[in-house]
């Protein structure tokens, strides 16, 4: 663990007209790119890379432009980019689709296929071969009794630079650096273990959550960047980190950048008004001894905290206010797992689902947690239940059975009309394929196209490709 | 002269009187009768620039320090001109007039003619010297041009005096607003090139459209005699093509109108529908929203779909005959145009452009010309170049459009190389910042999207719009760099598959 030492921590505010105005100032006020990256250098700039969609889902290519230049100028030997994206997506399917690694080629800096994805579709590979370019590409790393594979092309990186785009998150209000960290493993590695869990205790105190923040702690504590950007020029509101149908792009016009991560997301939750208890990880970083959280103590440079006053609109912070046209959606007890995907199931059924949901049966709930409530027309709602929670917790709920009386007899029939979507959390891609067979695809043609489009860059062989590699 | 001469003398507005005079709509070569011209002054005027009566233009010098002609027009009722009279240009003390700021000005013009000539006007308009002299330019020999050179002209004539910021109208009704905002974010892209190009790619057509309201309806005859760019434009009543509207049905009508004026087609639509549509047009902010444009096209949409409902066509397009629907259903094609999901194709666009192209982003279009290219290799090193027509870059902020920059040939392509989309995108993100996606589309294609869904629209030959989409997947025609999801979908997919998949979104259910 790193003893902090105050006064070397330093953090930049700059405000301009464009975001390469912007950085470049940040960058001239800390002391110049110099002081970061040495002759020789070889460095890796970690940015976020989700999915194969426009700005601001991923960082805005233009600042990467100016941060390669940089450290191409003050001499670095290579400079590498990367991350690992979404579950089930590979590095090959983004970069092919936004065409990053000729973009960054043309920069004079190298995409790194951190999933062994650019050898998805070579041939011939069997077991010895994969096994020894695994070893080739990864380190095991052991952390709080945790094991964790991580890329040897960061941990060998003179200089690591995370560059941030600062959007709305459902669990920790907004994407900040330490967030960004946590994809340099793969999601494999990212997934919250537990096989005690669907207990009371686990769910009243949110332990997922506690362990996401150590893992995301751990993770981060293996290596520190040296260089740390929030781009805040513009911040995704209302929904994201990914673009849905009721997100809004603001513009701050504003970069915060430092030297210690824990520093920055701290003067930047405070820029955006975020208590700083709240995101919990800044302030567990800080009890940790990963950085220092308290804002007077830390040098700032360029615009003033106090004149800063930025009014972001959060994401929903209840699953209800996502509000699902012909759909109630119910909720007991639950930990931020399913929170977390049912947020984004939600968001991406009303963005993607917009002629199904008007077309279909007006009756539909959706139950998530433990002992969620009842649904409100038994016998008539298609239910779906949301996580391992809400399954094993409704099991022996009225509604499950249908009562059909007759003049002479009662008859019991097992209510068909109810779609488990199993997992602790569920896995979105599989809610997706399970809605489509259980409303059927006429029902749900946009889902469909969607799905399709979604299957056009993840084909079931190579996201296979990303267990057999360990990566997925 | 003739128009203020004939609205002074006519009392009301009645159709049914015989009429002899013959006019010429103001600034355009179009001659009909004098009724026609004062119901269209008299129904448009209020809806699209002011609804209160009188005017006041002014002409001033071109350094705004003069005054130099003061007009007061009196209008008996909003937007029909009566009489006017040249006031002393000396009647408004005024040193400079701020012609950001017309508010003030207004006020003391408005005091000072209720003081002296005891009268009121609602609207004013500046005329900079060389606005009137560009006028008096685009009117010379204006009788004799016809209605394609017309529409060119005038197209310029608004272009030059919008860019040149030299006519004022206070207050600002939206059309004004609308054609300023429009020209300056066009960023030199001219309209009637953009009129030009459009009027290219239609396959000659004759085609009457009658508008109905209930005080006068209009028969508009458009004819393109070649595939070149003839366009004629008449103007008619149903009295002037001596049909008698009393008791006629809508479908007798049509056919009339086709007979007389030999028209292919003749649509109907109700004035009303129209007037709603442009003035929507009109309200478009600028930078252009795609939420609004959007808006838009679901207002067309649902034009669309409301056939024999909001509007009626003869003849009347085969697709409409529910057998041949149910025939080519059984090749598991839906094709009902009267159920075509009207919100839920913009929404699939909408969504499509945020999540591919992000809520920021650049990109390139490039309009190619392969037809002018029949030698040599369509993979050849310079083939892009060779086919190369126009390319504009598209500036997206926050889901608005603002800017759209013309991008010259020189810029694009590096001589001596390869050059392909992945090169251009990497030569255009060096100048103007990093270009997300480009583009390439064919006139070829263009003229084919054009002319099947706008003209071909009576004839029954379903698997001939399939060409369209065959096209779309061919490289030449149409391609985008990098390829992105819903490309990528497209060009993975069979015809008959794809077709079917849009088709479920595009068509609603419940069709027979
Ligand atoms: S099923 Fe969902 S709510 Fe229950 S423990 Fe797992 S993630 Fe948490």
């Amino acid at each position: 663990m790193d003893l902090i030492n105050s006064e070397a921590v330093e953090v930049a505010i700059v405000k301009g007209e464009t975001p390469k105005e912007t950085l470049l100032n940040g960058i001239e006020k800390l002391g110049g790119i110099s002081k970061y990256i040495n002759n020789g250098d070889q460095v890796f700039i970690k940015f976020n890379l989700i999915l194969p969609s426009g700005f601001p889902t991923n960082t805005n290519f233009d600042i990467l432009e100016i941060l390669i230049q940089a450290c191409n100028k003050a001499g670095a030997k290579k400079v590498y980019l990367g991350s690992f994206p979404f579950k089930g997506v590979t590095i090959k399917a983004i970069s092919d689709i936004l065409g990053l690694k000729k973009h960054f080629e043309s920069l004079k800096g190298e995409l790194a296929f951190l999933d062994n994805s650019n050898y998805f579709y070579m041939k011939g590979f069997n077991s010895k071969k994969l096994k020894v370019i695994k070893n080739r590409s990864f380190s095991r790393v052991n952390v709080n009794n945790k094991t964790f594979i991580i890329p040897k092309v960061i941990l060998d990186s003179d200089k690591f630079i995370s560059v941030n785009q600062v959007n709305v998150d459902p669990l920790f209000k907004c994407r900040l650096s330490l967030l960004n960290s946590y994809s340099i493993v793969p999601n494999k590695y990212q997934e919250i273990k537990n096989p005690q869990r669907h207990n009371q205790e686990y769910l009243l105190n949110d332990k997922y959550k506690q362990d996401l923040t150590s893992n995301i702690l751990d993770v981060f504590s293996i290596k520190k960047p040296n260089l740390v950007i929030n781009d805040l020029f513009y911040v995704l509101e209302a929904a994201g980190p990914v673009i849905y149908k009721d997100s809004n792009l603001t513009k701050t016009g504003i970069m915060v950048l430092g030297n210690d991560t824990v520093a920055v997301d701290a003067v930047t939750s405070k820029i955006m008004n975020l208590n700083i208890k709240n995101p919990d990880l800044i302030s567990r970083a800080e009890e940790e001894g990963l950085g220092l959280a308290d804002i007077s103590k830390i040098k700032i440079i360029g615009e003033n905290v106090k004149n800063i006053d930025l009014i972001i609109k959060e994401c929903a912070s209840k699953l209800d206010e996502t509000k699902l046209q012909n759909f109630s959606i119910k909720t007991g007890n639950l930990c931020s797992g399913c929170f977390k995907q049912a947020y984004h199931l939600l968001n991406l059924m009303k963005t993607n689902m917009t002629k199904d949901l008007k077309y279909i049966t007006p009756n539909n709930s959706f139950l998530i947690g433990d002992d969620p409530p009842d649904p409100n027309n038994i016998g008539k709602d298609n239910i779906i239940l949301f996580g391992d929670c809400a399954i094993n917790s409704t099991r022996k709920k009225e509604f499950k059975i249908i009562v059909k009386e007759s003049k002479k007899k009662r008859k019991y029939k097992v209510n068909k009309k109810v779609l488990k979507l199993s997992g602790c959390p569920p896995d979105i891609f599989k809610c997706i394929k399970l809605l489509l067979n259980y409303y059927g695809k006429r029902d749900l043609p946009m889902l469909n196209l969607y799905s399709k489009t979604v299957a056009s860059y993840t084909p079931e062989k190579i996201t296979k490709k990303l267990r057999i590699w360990e990566v997925g | 002269m003739k128009i203020l001469k004939y609205n002074s003398n006519i009392e009301l507005f009645d159709e049914s009187k015989e009429l002899k005079e013959r006019v010429r709509i103001p600034l355009t070569p179009i001659e009909t009768d004098g009724n026609i011209v004062y119901y269209l002054f008299e129904l448009l005027y209020p809806i699209f620039i002011n609804e209160q009566q009188n005017i006041l233009d002014f002409v001033i010098s071109d350094n705004e320090d003069e005054i130099l002609k003061l007009i007061l027009y009196e209008t008996k009722k909003a937007g029909v001109h009566e009489s006017y009279q040249i006031l002393p240009k000396d009647l408004i003390k005024s040193k400079k007039i701020d012609l950001d700021n017309l508010n003030d000005f207004f006020n003391i013009a408005q005091s000072v003619l209720m003081k002296k000539n005891n009268i009121r006007f609602s609207s004013l308009r500046i005329f900079k010297n060389k606005a009137l002299e560009y006028i008096n330019n685009f009117c010379i020999g204006l009788e004799d041009r016809n209605f394609h050179e017309f529409i060119q002209t005038f197209l310029e004539l608004i272009h030059k005096i919008f860019e040149q910021n030299i006519f004022y109208i206070y207050p600002e009704p939206n059309i004004y607003k609308f054609l300023k905002k429009l020209i300056l974010f066009l960023n030199g892209v001219k309209l009637n090139n953009v009129f030009k190009f459009l009027v290219e790619k239609l396959a000659a057509f004759n085609v009457s459209i009658i508008l109905n309201s209930e005080k006068l309806i209009l028969i508009l005859k458009f004819q393109k005699i070649n595939s070149g760019s003839d366009l004629t434009f008449q103007l008619y009543t149903p009295r002037n093509l001596g049909i008698n509207i009393d008791g006629i049905s809508k479908k007798r009508l049509m056919n009339l109108i086709k007979f007389k004026l030999k028209a292919e087609k003749v649509y109907f639509f109700n004035q009303n529908h129209v007037i709603s549509l442009l003035s929507s047009i009109f309200e478009l902010e600028f930078p252009l929203k795609i939420e609004n444009l959007i808006f838009i096209l679901q207002k067309v949409l649902f034009g669309f779909r409301s056939f024999e409902n909001h509007w009626y066509m003869v003849p009347r397009p085969k697709i409409y005959n529910p057998l041949r629907r149910f025939l080519i259903r059984l090749f598991g094609i839906t094709l009902n145009l009267k159920k075509i999901s009207h919100w839920a194709i913009p929404e699939l666009i909408f969504n499509s452009i945020n999540s591919n192209f992000g809520l920021n982003s650049k990109n390139l279009l490039i309009l190619t010309n392969i037809s002018k290219y029949k030698k040599g290799k369509t993979n050849g090193l310079d083939f892009l170049e060779k086919v190369f027509r126009n390319a504009l870059l598209i500036e997206i902020e926050n889901r608005r459009i603002i800017n759209i920059n013309p991008i010259n040939r020189k810029d694009l392509f590096i001589n001596g190389k390869s050059n392909n989309l992945e090169t251009i995108k990497s030569q255009i993100s060096e100048k103007y910042g990093v270009v997300s996606t480009v583009i390439k589309i064919d006139s070829l294609l263009v003229n084919e999207i054009i002319n099947k869904s706008v003209s071909n629209l009576s004839k029954f030959k379903p698997f001939s719009k399939l060409k369209v989409i065959k096209m779309f997947k061919n490289k030449n025609f149409f391609n985008i760099y990098p390829e992105i999801p819903p490309y990528k979908l497209m060009m993975g997919k069979r015809i008959k598959s794809l077709t079917k998949l849009i088709l479920r979104v595009f068509i609603d259910k419940h069709e027979f």
